[in-house]
Parts: structure tokens; sequence; C-alpha cells
């Protein structure tokens, strides 16, 4: 998403001051982009999505934790526009704040995965030998016990909340974006600029962080689409485990919980079909966006 | 031969450390383990239980009891559930076969339905089925185990009837490999929709990248006839690379298992964890994690083994 709007941005400052327009490597980044269907859908769907998530008090119309007994279990009606659950919320206000919160987190965790990958990952690449060999040979353990099996552990002991929860997703969730960060970085420092820097006395953070890094954002946008679609997804199925979000706060993860009971599965099936549709069209949308990113930003990817 | 035994011999420090790694996050978990214990009603008070730690020795320094733990470990001895006294190895055991048969099973589905659509759809670029089938692939790879599960229940079990809802078994029945596998197709089924997705975008994106290799242009030149340049040139050195992807996919099936098993009540090992986690029983917890582990580092080291016998320039880094 960010990747978009500074494209743009830039595009609008090359086209006002008339410079070198066509050179700009953001702008036929953009193009790119622009010509690819499914990035395109995926952008419009997430964008809807984002607007009604965001809109959510304005359009709530009962909040999302109303108990409202003498109404629940009801199926859609000009009401209740998505039916209401087995003490009487609102679906379709939980279904709203629901996404707030799984965007929450998954945004936060994605980014937070991505610093503490971005940091290991460049010093790893950056300063090689035994830095690398440690870096790398923990990631690769780390990497040997599924996230959700190492974070249900942790989770039940460490408190179920959701800053635990965007916490135990990004100590966990890092481990990839290290190795893609380290292969760039590996390549780049060779390369005669970052000689040049060096030769002009500039520190190792600064050549990492002002010199190299710049180089990396690009692979990186698309890990980072990618990451939040991971990140939502484990929200959701912790949450679907009850061992996420807790209660009373919707989150996608939690509203879908509901059809682990056979009965609501079969007899209501209002109460977890938008969760596992929004899920669904969000992780989609960002999937196409991701796709999009990468083949915009790296133009020998085929296909 | 070599790197064989490199690559196994690897596996023993990296094992090591895991089982650090296990003990440390479930005995630096708040909570004294024996406080479970701890049941006035029944007569049992902390002084007893104060008692019974000094003799099981869990006063003992952290490194003293993780060298206990461990030696009882490789010697095939994980300990007693919490919560009814079963022998962890055991109960483990028994529940790791049945998981591995229903990740084995997702996992050839995948791997089939995938690589055939992956090798049609790059065969034929640009045609509407692969066009239709890419498209469809996206919202294979955007279904999480447990979204595909409820789905999947709801609408060939519930809507359907096809298929029984959960459970290996119909109670009451002979045991026949007819009855187990339609109680597996579902549970199968939707996790394998995620790796046949996945494997068919792999698969797609090799055969392209082999179409535009040098060999394929010298054969065409040598003159050979097409078909034989598809089968025997293309598609052959196109699956090899696929080959790597299936031992990275595993921790994933492992977590998607997780889903899928208490979705359909398959009792297997990730159905188990999740009780087990719920109800603080350590030693299983611990014991899952371990055959997880092993499972995983399993599985990779098979797959690289494989990858160096098909392809002998993997041996020479």
């Amino acid at each position: 998403m960010s990747a978009h709007s500074t494209t743009v941005i830039d595009d609008e400052l090359t086209s006002e001051f008339g410079v070198i327009k066509a050179e700009s490597p953001a702008e036929k980044a953009w193009q790119r982009f622009r010509r690819h269907p499914l990035a395109l859908t995926g952008l419009i769907l997430i964008t809807i999505i984002l607007v009604l998530t965001i809109a959510a008090p304005l359009i709530d119309r009962y909040p999302p934790s109303q108990l409202a007994l003498a109404d629940k279990f009801q199926k859609p009606s000009a009401s209740h526009w998505f039916g209401t659950d087995r003490v009487g919320r609102d679906i379709w206000s939980r279904t709203l704040h629901g996404g707030r919160v799984s965007i929450v987190v998954g945004v936060s965790a994605a980014l937070v995965s991505t610093i503490i990958g971005v940091i290991f990952g460049a010093l790893a690449g950056y300063y090689g030998g035994w830095v690398d060999g440690l870096i790398m040979r923990f990631t690769d353990i780390v990497m040997t016990f599924p996230r959700v099996v190492i974070i249900l552990t942790v989770a039940t002991f460490l408190g179920q909340n959701i800053l635990n929860l965007i916490l135990l997703i990004s100590l966990f969730g890092w481990m990839s974006t290290a190795r893609l960060v380290r292969g760039q970085v590996l390549s780049i420092r060779e390369e005669q600029f970052v000689q040049a820097v060096r030769s002009l006395g500039a520190g190792d953070m600064t050549i990492i962080f002002r010199h190299i890094m710049p180089n990396v954002i690009a692979p990186l946008l698309a890990a980072v689409t990618f990451a939040v679609n991971e990140a939502i997804l484990l929200e959701a199925g912790l949450s679907f485990l009850g061992i996420g979000v807790p209660l009373p706060t919707p989150s996608w993860g939690n509203m879908l919980e509901t059809a682990r009971s056979l009965d609501v599965l079969q007899f209501g099936v209002w109460m977890w079909m938008p969760p596992a549709l929004f899920i669904l069209i969000t992780v989609l949308s960002i999937n196409f966006i991701g796709d999009g990113l990468r083949d915009a930003l790296d133009p020998r990817h085929i296909a | 031969m070599d790197y064989a035994i490199r690559r196994i011999l690897i596996n023993i420090p990296i094992l090591f450390i895991v089982t650090v790694i296990i003990f440390l996050l479930v005995n630096l978990a708040p909570g004294d383990p024996v406080d479970f214990y701890v049941n006035e009603e029944m007569g049992v008070t902390r002084d007893d239980l104060t008692h019974l730690e000094e003799k099981f020795g869990l006063n003992d320094p952290i490194y003293v009891r993780y060298f206990k733990w461990l030696g009882a470990t490789l010697q095939g001895d994980l300990g007693f559930r919490y919560k009814n006294g079963d022998d962890v190895a055991e109960v483990l055991f028994e529940r790791l076969q049945r998981t591995l048969l229903l990740m084995g099973a997702a996992l050839l589905l995948g791997v089939v339905i995938g690589v055939t659509l992956g090798i049609y759809t790059g065969l034929h670029q640009y045609s509407i089925a692969d066009f239709l089938l890419t498209t469809l692939s996206f919202v294979g790879i955007s279904m999480p185990a447990f979204i595909a599960g409820i789905f999947g229940l709801y609408f060939f079990s519930v809507k359907l009837g096809w298929f029984p809802s959960g459970g290996m078994r119909t109670i009451g029945k002979p045991e026949t490999l007819l009855d187990l596998l339609h109680h597996l197709v579902l549970p199968a089924g939707t996790l394998a929709i995620m790796y046949a997705a996945n494997f068919m975008r792999y698969q797609r994106f090799s055969i392209l990248e082999v179409k535009r290799a040098d060999y394929i242009r010298t054969a065409q030149a040598k003159g050979l006839k097409p078909r034989i340049i598809t089968w025997r040139h293309t598609v052959r050195n196109a699956i090899l690379p696929v080959v790597t992807v299936i031992g990275v996919t595993v921790p994933n099936l492992v977590a998607g298992a997780l889903f899928t098993e208490t979705i359909y009540s398959w009792p297997g090992m990730g159905s188990l964890f999740v009780d087990a986690v719920a109800a603080r029983d350590y030693p299983m917890v611990m014991g899952i994690m371990l055959v997880t582990a092993v499972v995983v580092l399993g599985a990779n080291l098979i797959t690289d083994l494989t990858y160096s016998l098909v392809d002998p320039r993997i041996r020479y880094d």
C-alpha cells in the first residue's frame, strides 16, 4: 500500500516540475503496476475494505459489543443486515469493527517484524563472517518450529491481549525478511558506490542505512505486503483456536471461532460467513497487490 | 556420500539447540507446574508439594533439570501427562501416525494436482485455461486451512452430506480402509488446496523459465520434434526445482494440519497440541514441539538428499 502512495507522489512531483518524467524508476514501476489487472482489482477491493473498516463507527448501526439477548440468533433482516450472534450482537457491526482489529494487528505485526528482519538481515549481510553465521543459524533454528505452534505455546502463559499478540507474531515472523535482506545486502555491498562512500570515510551504519538500504526497498516492499497477509492470517488462526484477540473485542478470527460449533456452522451461516469472506477477500487483494508490486519493481520477473 | 554424511551430521547440533529452546520456553513460563496439583479439598496442600518438589528434583538448578530431561528424552521417556498420567511417548506415537497420514495424503494431493496444472499452464501460457487457473491459484494461496476447512465442512458434509463431519472412523462399523478413506477425503482435500495452488505456481514459473533456457533453443535448432523437446527437455528439467519446495512447505503443513484436525476432530497430533496447550499439559507440549521439530528437520533432510541425488551439481557448493 505504501508503495503505491509513494509512487503516486513521485508521479505528481515529476510532472509538476517537468523533469525527466519518463525516466523516474518509481513512475515506470507505477506504469507497470497499472497495467496489471489483478493488482488493480486488489487495490480497489482493499480500498473498499479499508474505507468500510475506517468508517465503522459511522456506519455500524449498533455498538459492536452491545448484548441484546432478546434479539439473539436472528437471521439477516432490515434491522440487522448481517443478523445477530448467540448473544444478540450485531454481525454487521462486529464484522466492521473486527476488521479494524484484524487489520491493525496484521499491519503493525508486519511492520515490527520487517524492522527486526531488516536489522538482522543487514547486519548479517554487511558484516558476514561469524555475525552472519550466528544470525543465519539462529533463523534456521527458529524456522524449524511452525509459527502457530511456538506462538500457541508462549501465548498461553504470556496472557491473552492484542499487544502480546502483535509482539508474538512479529517476534517469530522476521526470519524470511532477514534472509531476503541479507541476500540483497550481500550483493550490494560489493558494488563500487559502496566502496566509494567508504573511501570518503562514512561509518558502517551510514553505509548500511543511508546507502545500501534504499536499494533494498523495492524487493522489501513486496515482502512487506506478504508479511501483512501472514500476520492477518495468523491473528485469525490463533483467534479461531481461542488464543488470539480476547472477547468481547471482535476480530475476524474470533468471529470465525463460532463456526467451530456444528450447530452454528449449520444453522447460523450468517454468523461466520462474513468474517470468512472478509478475511479471504483481504488476503486475496493483498496477494494481488504484492504480485503486481513484484512484477512492477522487478522487470526481470517473468509472467 | 560425503555430502550426505555432512548433511546428516549438521542436524545433531541443531537438534541439541532445539531441545534447549523447548526446555527454556516451557520452564521459564511463570507458574509452578506443581501448583497444578494443589487441591485443598482432596487434602493436597502446599506442604506436601514442597516435599514432592524435593523428591523429583524440581528445585535443582535449571541446567541440571535440563540434562535430566534430555537424558530421559534420549531414552524415549517423555514423561507422563499432567492431565491423566498417560505415557506421553506412547500417546504421541499413536497420534503422530494419524497426523502423518493426513499430512501425507494432503501433500500427495497437492503435489500431484499442483504439478500437473503447473505443467499444463506453463506449456500453454496466455491461454484461457492459463488465465483462469492462474487467477484461481490466487484464491488457493489466499485460503488458509481453517477457512478451507470450514467451507469444506459446511458444503460437502453439512449441506451435501457426501462425507462425514469428523473423526477417523464410523463408530460401530468394522474398521475398513474404505471407511478410513471416506473420512480422510475432506480434511486432506481442504488441507491440500493451498499446496496445490502453491505448487502450481512454482511449477508454472519453472516451466516458463526452462522454456527460455539456451539448451531448449539448441534442441529446437537441432530439429528435434517439439513433443520430445517439451517432455524430455522442458518438463523433466522444470520438475526438479519444485522438489526443493516440498521440504520448505512442511512447517506450514504441520501448522495447517493443526487447524484441519481441530475442525474435523481428526484424532492426530495437532488437535492434541491445542488441547495440551489449553490444559498447560507441559510434558505433552514439550513432546509435541520436539516431534514437530524432528519432522521438519527430517523433511528438509530428505528433500536435500533427494535433490542432491537427482541433481549432482548441488553437492558442490
